[in-house]
């Protein structure tokens, strides 16, 4: 007779193989990256530019630069730009970042020798036309309008703003007169600072022959470049000021609490991930089990570590009933000052950390994972032996370097409380 | 192409086992054939809030999600008007845990008061999360009982109203239980680094021994023929008004419901189509436009949707918007347009293959609609739609007489 309440015995997860890309070197001496792991013929290319937020001068130009890019090159209207991605099933995306610029490609391996002319085409000579320019600001304004409707986005930018500081590039938040400000001219000028003729990573994911390595390799091997730009620092201004913003057609109140942590690159980041993770970095952590599972006062509570090139700060979000605003944030404090005080049971412990390694096993399995993987690693500077690093600590941690680890990174004194809705 | 072996256990339960030999983790997708079209009009929401209580402990496991933790294991759920969806990834040689996990909730629940009473609570703050507390969070609690009349996708998901959830007593929870969760209304799909005879042994030694239970069979009162437009107006504190018309379109297994999707493809998907080209680009009347498909598997819906730019009417709007869709119906298409949709669609698939878990659900939702091919026949039947056949499908689908229109107007606090 089969025993059901005895669970099966299981294994531990002693070896996760994580794949490196293979480094290629183009006879210009730019650099592609290539992670080619996928039985779909399909392909991610990436394009990091050093061009976020992080070089502005004035809000907002760094967004509206990247997005301008692809509204028209010589000969190409927007419209007609869109057209030729969308003919073959491509998509382009524009991601502008905090500290980078990615322009990013997905399509069918068999296709991207009908996109590269355009892809460089984007990136070298975008003429950034003015009646472009105006539908996109006209679009931001009202997608801005949207946003700030929702208490969730406010709480986590007002938060950015206590951390860092409004004038700091990742404090400052895009407002709808920034929008109005922006002109051709500045685009043009942040363009040529930042982007036209600066050297970029490449970054190729998916599932592609020879041919088509062969063919990126070529298409951006000839492009003449400058030298890199730096990322020179910008003090961080906190003004650790607690927020409250109410509005009374609001039935849930959005809190964000949170405070400026250590970058990927400090020793002690792999026990303050898992120690993130034992609070609020999963379903079954300490907030998920307290304030859903137990008090049912919201759908989900969650802790995380942003990191950002230069600098990374510690956060936890949720969605609450309204008028248990104040329970809620108390309980967050008690799970805080728990972790604090008392020591991690040993089972909890022990889950928590094959839970982690499980993550990471699931996390490898797919080509554009394994990108996003290096593509972290290489943006803060950092080798595969981050992971090594992480599946050691993951090993030999014990309760009271989690005790201490939430000591030293943890305190809730230093926690700003944003409250919107 | 997914690549699958199946087999059927003597209580009815199917089995579906997709081998994958390139990754180290193994999938294992329940789905339940049943979702918020199976409720009654007087009790809406349950069969999401039942999916809530199936992490509450099951017959002989206190916890559902500690056990599958602490062998590295994650899990999620997902509820839809036609299914319910349960999925969990485990290192590949922990596949077994999954197995005693997922049997053993299909045997019974714990039925726990306390459980019930928190998802009770968690389900009405997802409902405010998600419907009432986010801009036009509740067009679509609007929209649904606007162009269904008689079907029960007239209610979303999350249910028709808040009460029906405070409402819900352990004897409706258990009713519900015994009626859907049974080995005959569920496909199991096993995907990863898995082998087929391995899966076929745990099978029947964890689900093998689960009484078959009754088949459920449906019947739902079918959506009559829509006769003429329907027009609701909606006032909410929102930014912008905003528009959204929906066509009702035929079912999932019909052969025009690839060619519809195309439809709403052509009309609005990408920067390149039609209704963004035309509204956002040239004309300048909205900020956003798009079409799209419910994909239900009764007859379903074609939407068209955007957000209009101050200075312009709810009515300027839907005036420009008609333009588009009747130059296309007195037009129809070109070849090159055609076969732009085709290859997005094409590559929308292909990178649907990329992840494991998309796998197993496709195969999982082929397979309850009773064609585990039905995924990997899709290329082909997207390939074959002609110029002609797509102006015969648009011509039925986008007629006001068919059309449901909600007009989200913005009021100011």
């Amino acid at each position: 007779m089969l025993d059901r309440t005895v669970a099966p015995p299981f294994k531990k997860i002693t070896k996760i193989n994580i794949r490196q890309p293979e480094k290629i070197l183009l006879s210009n001496g730019l650099e592609l990256y290539t992670i080619n792991t996928s039985l779909q013929p399909v392909l991610k290319l990436d394009l990091i530019f050093r061009a976020g937020k992080w070089f502005e001068k004035n809000n907002g130009i760094s967004f509206f630069t990247g997005k301008m890019l692809s509204e028209g090159v010589p000969g190409l209207s927007s419209v007609q730009i869109a057209a030729v991605f969308e003919k073959y099933g491509a998509q382009l995306e524009i991601s502008p970042g905090f500290d980078f610029l990615s322009v990013s490609v997905y399509c069918l391996s068999k296709h991207l020798k009908y996109l590269l002319q355009l892809i460089k085409q984007i990136i070298s000579e975008p003429l950034f036309p003015e009646k472009e320019l105006n539908t996109l600001k006209n679009i931001e304004q009202q997608t801005l309008r949207v946003n700030n409707e929702k208490t969730s986005y406010v709480a986590g930018k007002k938060l950015q703003e206590s951390l860092f500081g409004s004038s700091h590039p990742y404090g400052r938040n895009l407002s709808e007169a920034d929008i109005n400000h922006i002109s051709k001219s500045e685009i043009k000028h942040f363009f040529d600072e930042f982007i036209k003729d600066k050297p970029f990573t490449l970054i190729a994911s998916g599932g592609f022959d020879k041919d088509v390595e062969n063919l990126i390799s070529s298409h951006f091997g000839t492009v003449e470049f400058t030298e890199w730009v730096n990322f020179s620092p910008i003090p961080v201004n906190s003004n650790q000021k607690d927020v409250i913003i109410s509005n009374k057609n609001r039935t849930q109140t959005s809190i964000q609490a949170g405070k400026l942590s250590i970058p990927m690159r400090h020793r002690d980041y792999h026990g303050l991930l898992i120690v993130n993770e034992i609070l609020g970095g999963y379903f079954g952590s300490r907030l998920m089990k307290n304030i859903r599972e137990e008090k049912g006062l919201t759908y989900g509570i969650y802790s995380s570590l942003v990191n950002w090139k230069n600098s990374s700060y510690f956060v936890i979000a949720t969605d609450v009933k309204k008028e248990l605003r104040t329970k809620a944030v108390a309980e967050i404090k008690k799970e805080i000052i728990r972790l604090n005080e008392s020591l991690v049971s040993s089972d909890e412990l022990e889950t928590i950390k094959n839970y982690l390694l499980g993550q990471i096993q699931a996390s490898v399995n797919t080509p554009f994972a394994l990108a996003h993987i290096f593509k972290n690693l290489f943006i803060n500077e950092l080798s595969y032996a981050y992971y090594d690093n992480l599946f050691r600590t993951i090993e030999e941690i014990t309760s009271e370097d989690i005790r201490s680890i939430a000591n030293r990174y943890l305190s809730t004194t230093e926690m700003v409380t944003v409250s919107v809705g | 192409m997914i690549h699958y072996e199946n087999f059927e256990l003597s209580n009815g339960l199917h089995v579906f086992v997709h081998e994958d030999s390139n990754t180290q983790i193994a999938v294992v997708n329940i789905l339940y054939n049943v979702g918020s079209r199976d409720e009654s009009e007087s009790k809406t929401g349950f069969a999401h809030l039942f999916e809530h209580l199936m992490f509450g402990g099951s017959a002989n496991i206190a916890s559902y999600d500690e056990p599958l933790q602490k062998v590295g294991g994650e899990n999620n759920a997902f509820t839809t008007p036609d299914i319910t969806n349960y999925y969990l990834t485990v290192p590949a040689n922990n596949l077994e845990t999954g197995f005693w996990l997922e049997s053993d909730r299909m045997i019974s629940l714990s039925f726990d008061a306390a459980v019930l009473e928190v998802q009770r609570n968690v389900v009405i703050e997802e409902f405010k999360q998600r419907y009432l507390n986010q801009p036009y969070g509740d067009a679509w609690l609007k929209l649904r009982p606007l162009a269904y009349k008689t079907h029960t996708y007239k209610w979303a998901t999350i249910g028709k109203d808040i009460s029906h959830i405070q409402h819900a007593t352990m004897e409706d929870v258990k009713d519900f239980f015994y009626r859907f969760y049974t080995p005959q209304n569920a496909i199991l799909v096993v995907a990863g680094n898995v082998k087929t005879g391995e899966v076929e042994k745990l099978a029947k030694k964890w689900f093998g021994p689960i009484p078959s239970g009754e088949k459920y069979m449906r019947k739902l009162q079918p959506e009559p023929p829509q006769e003429g437009k329907r027009t609701l107006m909606h006032e909410a504190v929102v930014p912008l008004d905003s528009i959204y018309m929906a066509y009702h379109m035929c079912d999932r297994l019909d052969d025009a419901y690839y060619t519809s999707d195309l439809v709403s493809d052509i009309l609005g998907r990408g920067k390149s189509s039609r209704l963004y080209d035309r509204l956002v680009k040239s004309e300048k009347l909205f900020s956003s436009v798009e079409a799209y498909i419910t994909g239900s598997f009764d007859p379903g819906l074609l939407v068209i949707h955007g957000n209009l730019n101050p200075g312009f009417s709810l009515e300027d709007g839907e005036e420009a918007i008609q333009n588009i869709v009747s130059e296309f119906l007195s037009k129809g298409t070109q070849n090159e347009e055609l076969e732009k949709v085709k290859n997005q669609a094409e590559s929308a698939l292909i990178f649907s293959e990329v992840e494991l878990l998309n796998k197993a659900i496709n195969l999982a939702v082929g397979a309850v609609m009773g064609n585990p091919d039905l995924i990997n026949e899709e290329p082909e039947k997207i390939r074959s739609i002609s110029e002609d056949q797509l102006l015969h499908t648009a011509k039925k689908i986008l007629q006001p007489s068919n059309c449901s229109v909600l007009y989200y107007k913005s009021k100011s606090a």
